[in-house]
């Protein structure tokens, strides 16, 4: 659905984005990791077509998204800074979004006035910061875009609310196949959200992985022998990282769950534990050193 | 679904006219207040409505409160409308929606328009309806509403759609309406700078001639007095309707070009920074060289203004582009600049073109103009009357020797000279070679000019009464100098013919020294035409011939003042005196008398020394000179003139 292809971005002659390249496919949530300064915001201003960028290109459905209106009618942004006209109430508002976005579906608008319980005569800028993060979901969710694009969308939002949101959000991924693109410096804020996790790190994607693949591919294995552990023991596995405490081995190695399980068992170990592990270690043991350097992102 | 690519979006019209339509309404209250309110008060005055039509146009009526708004709202305008652009909250949400730039330019662009139009539009019918129910046919007529309207509009969608060009190349509001401003006068000031700094620098080069040719027209701002007394030309309107079109077509590329980021950015389009940098340098240089050219008057000091102005401008400019004080570093820029600057002036001092050695060859000239300067040149004939080309061969072979002893001299740069000399050929192919000098003293060229002058040419292209025909002259009426109030005034044919004749042969027979430096007279004299232009000229002392015609006449006594009006005259210098003339000319008589008591001062009461005095009274203007009092018979206050050293008669040196 959305193919970023090599895009360049340059302020004031300082590079802010390094050939990116990502792909996020039709329902699916993607999330934008990175720290401050990492891009983030200039990427998704560039595939929401308010930037032009310098070099590369932005498909959605295969085609350029800039000055595209046929793509952007189907897709809504919300930047970190939001944005309402002055003096304007959220109904007024909501007439704005309805004459914008052919998709808009008043029934929809009227339902979620139950979910967010905000007056809609007053005005938007009378409201507090979290209500007008609320009140920019509730229209965007009404114009009932394919794609949707948050910049940093939780900050402000209470933990209830924020389940709310997140509820929204992947029941319409569920019902109607949308795709959203989410951006945030914390990941654990958004990993029970996205099925898709890209790492931008000074204008470059570092990396970019189904987390589902990923949950399922990195197992945490903790093994303890009656005698020696036997020297073949990971021979054919893909070891990721190995650490001895005492007579207890504790390994993270890659591989399908069934056949990570019965390769072990064949060596008949006194304790065998498989364990899931956190996105958090999983990044750290697949990047590395990048990892390090990433490391505050992932806390 | 609803068709999705509707041309019109009512939202963003509600919108704009939520945050802008307040000043459609202050607008209108102001046209209200300006024009039905105040048109009103005169028809309800009894004595305005006595006169037809008090002004010209409809833009007198307040016409400082038109002005400011006619300018004002469309600049007010084009900063809220598109105030969107400049804030990055507000830019990056407006271009996520699914609305094309060149749309959203057209819809603000629309309802700006509409907010312009809509106050006049009002205005004009109100304006109609009070013609149809009142008397107020004899205020404004029907027309005047349509051309107040229509040129209204014009100005004030000319100023906004500028704006919002000025708009497209800025990210910060405050510099959109400083640029617009400066945009509205820009064409004009900088062919100002341009021609005056040209003149300092091109030898001859005619800077007035170039910058009096209604350069106004450049400037929206300074061509809007043109609608108190009348109506914009048809060629402006039509200029002005081009420029429009050309600045909003400009606008969408510019919009295309820009860059949403480029938010709060003096410049958002980057190729344009340098522009705009050495643009701002180029003006600043310019006038800083204007300053000092026109207040010192020197070339060194013009220099030391175009290093000292490049050098503020260039700083100013990079501090703005950059938003930044600490703009040292960016030097280079201005090395590249200066270093064209100088090749620029050095190019203009090789003078490729040839324009300072110039002197177009003689069988190319069809006529030639000789004036003191521009102002001259540029009055109107029926002002001054002897503004009258030159064709004969001999004035034009001579006119060219002038001219050529003009330019080997080098004279006219900058020099501390208060002469000019203002020479135009009118060549046979129709074009113009116009050159102005500045000169140190005419006497430098009184050579060259004396052909001229002396020609019987010159002379009739100058001075009409060289080249009346006595048949038109209904009466010649001769005045006196002095308190006495005697003149001659003659009315028959044959004194007029035989008069007119002989003033002018006298006048023919003027040497060059005659012409152009101060003449003691007698009297003036003045032809009146039949066509009722009066001709002036001086009976100067020398005229021996009008003298003897007006003695056969008997009439002399009449004409001038005589030996005889005078009881005496008292003759001092200057220096010796300590009674200086009162402010009101009048002069101690009491003091006067003692200086003749201490031998300081001459008293004259001989009648042949007498008329020797008044044939040479009037002759000086320096200290270089006698005071004289002449006491007429009878008169308790003496009349003071002054007579130069070397027109002295000897009795008055000897003293």
């Amino acid at each position: 659905m959305i193919d970023v292809k090599n895009i360049h971005k340059q302020f004031d002659r300082q590079a802010i984005l390094n050939g990116v390249s990502l792909s996020v496919k039709k329902g699916s949530i993607y999330g934008l990791l990175g720290s401050n300064g990492a891009g983030k915001t200039t990427l998704l201003n560039t595939i929401s077509g308010v930037y032009r960028q310098d070099k590369g290109n932005v498909f959605i459905d295969q085609q350029p998204v800039f000055e595209n209106l046929e793509i952007k009618e189907k897709m809504v942004f919300i930047p970190d800074t939001l944005y309402f006209f002055p003096q304007y109430t959220i109904d007024q508002t909501a007439s704005f979004y309805k004459n914008m976005y052919s998709g808009w579906n008043e029934e929809r608008y009227v339902a979620l006035r139950e979910v967010f319980g905000i007056d809609t005569s007053k005005k938007i800028h009378k409201l507090s910061k979290g209500m007008q993060r609320q009140v920019s979901f509730w229209l965007s969710l009404s114009a009932m875009p394919d794609i949707l694009i948050l910049d940093e969308p939780f900050d402000g939002l209470d933990p209830v609310m924020r389940k709310k949101i997140k509820n929204l959000l992947v029941q319409d991924v569920a019902e109607r196949e949308m795709t959203i693109m989410i951006s945030s410096h914390n990941l654990r804020e958004v990993e029970d959200l996205c099925d898709h996790i890209g790492i931008l790190h000074k204008g470059n994607l570092l990396l970019e992985k189904d987390i589902d693949d990923l949950k399922s591919d990195v197992h945490k294995v903790q093994l303890a022998f009656k005698h020696d552990t036997p020297s073949s023991l990971f021979s054919s596995m893909q070891l990721l990282y190995k650490e001895e405490r005492g007579s207890v081995t504790l390994a993270i190695v890659r591989g399908d769950y069934d056949e990570v399980t019965a390769h072990f068992q064949n060596y008949d170990p006194v304790i065998y534990d498989i364990l899931p592990l956190t996105l958090e270690e999983i990044f750290i043991y697949e990047m590395g050193d990048a990892g390090y350097a990433i490391k505050n992102i992932l806390v | 679904m609803r068709s999705r690519t509707s041309l019109f979006n009512r939202e963003i019209f509600v919108q704009t006219f939520r945050s802008a339509g307040w000043i459609s309404i202050v607008y209108l209250v102001a046209l209200l207040f300006a024009l039905p309110l105040r048109i009103a008060m005169d028809m309800t005055d009894g004595n305005a409505i006595d006169y037809y039509k008090p002004f010209i146009t409809l833009f007198n009526y307040h016409s400082e409160i038109q002005m400011l708004f006619m300018f004002g709202v469309p600049i007010l305008l084009a900063l809220v409308l598109f105030r969107y652009l400049n804030s990055k909250q507000s830019s990056v949400f407006i271009h996520s929606l699914p609305i094309k730039r060149p749309a959203l330019l057209h819809h603000f662009t629309a309802a700006g328009i509409l907010f312009l139009l809509a106050p006049v539009f009002i205005t004009s019918v109100i304006l109609l309806i009070m013609h149809a129910a009142s008397n107020a046919e004899s205020l404004f007529s029907i027309t005047d509403v349509f051309q107040w309207a229509g040129q209204t509009l014009l100005f004030s969608l000319l100023t906004f759609v500028l704006s919002i060009f000025v708009g497209m190349l800025t990210g910060m509001t405050a510099v959109q309406g400083v640029l617009t401003v400066i945009m509205l006068l820009f064409p004009y000031g900088i062919s100002i700078l341009v021609m005056v700094n040209l003149s300092y620098f091109l030898n001859g080069f005619a800077n007035l001639f170039y910058m009096d040719r209604n350069l106004e027209i450049l400037s929206p701002v300074l061509t809007a007095p043109v609608l108190l007394d009348g109506m914009l030309s048809k060629l402006q309107v039509l200029s002005y309707i081009v420029l429009i079109a050309l600045l909003y077509t400009g606008s969408i590329f510019l919009y295309q070009k820009r860059r949403i980021e480029s938010v709060s950015q003096a410049i958002s389009i980057r190729g344009l920074q340098p522009v705009f940098i050495y643009g701002v340098t180029f003006c600043t240089m310019l006038f800083a060289g204007l300053y000092y050219g026109e207040t010192q008057n020197s070339t060194s000091w013009i220099i030391f203004g175009y290093i000292a102005g490049s050098m503020l401008g260039y700083l100013i400019a990079t501090m703005i582009v950059e938003k930044t004080w600490r703009v040292a570093g960016k030097w280079k820029g201005f090395v590249v600049y200066a270093a064209s600057a100088a090749a620029l002036l050095f190019l203009i001092q090789l003078d490729l073109t040839g324009y300072e050695k110039a002197v177009p060859a003689e069988q190319d000239i069809q006529s030639v103009y000789v004036l003191d300067n521009y102002y001259e040149f540029s009055a109107p004939e029926d002002q001054i009357p002897y503004k009258k080309k030159l064709y004969s061969k001999q004035n034009i072979q001579s006119v060219r020797a002038l001219h050529q002893q003009i330019i080997s001299n080098q004279e006219g740069k900058i020099t501390a000279g208060h002469d000019t000399i203002f020479i135009a050929y009118k060549l046979k192919d129709g074009e113009h070679l116009v050159r102005e000098y500045n000169i140190r003293s005419r006497e430098t060229f009184k050579n060259e000019l004396r052909p001229i002058f002396e020609s019987d040419e010159y002379k009739k292209a100058t001075n009409p009464i060289a080249a009346l025909d006595s048949k038109v002259v209904d009466k010649i009426k001769i005045f006196s100098n002095g308190p006495l109030n005697k003149s001659v005034t003659l009315a028959d044919p044959k004194d007029i013919t035989e008069f007119t004749e002989i003033a002018q042969r006298e006048l023919l027979n003027e040497s060059y020294e005659m012409m152009t430096e101060n003449q003691p007279v007698f009297s003036g004299i003045e032809f009146l035409t039949s066509d009722n232009n009066t001709h002036y000229m001086d009976y100067k002392t020398s005229y021996k011939t009008i003298e003897k015609w007006l003695t056969n006449k008997g009439e002399i006594k009449n004409a001038r003042i005589m030996p005889d009006d005078l009881s005496h005259a008292i003759v001092f210098k200057q220096e010796d005196q300590d009674l200086k003339e009162e402010e009101d000319g009048m002069i101690d008589v009491k003091k006067l008398n003692k200086l003749v008591e201490q031998g300081k001062a001459l008293r004259v009461e001989d009648k042949k020394q007498l008329d020797a005095i008044l044939r040479v009274n009037g002759s000086g203007d320096s200290d270089q000179s006698y005071l004289v009092a002449l006491f007429y018979q009878e008169q308790k206050f003496p009349d003071i003139g002054r007579i130069d050293f070397n027109y002295a008669p000897g009795f008055m040196k000897d003293f």
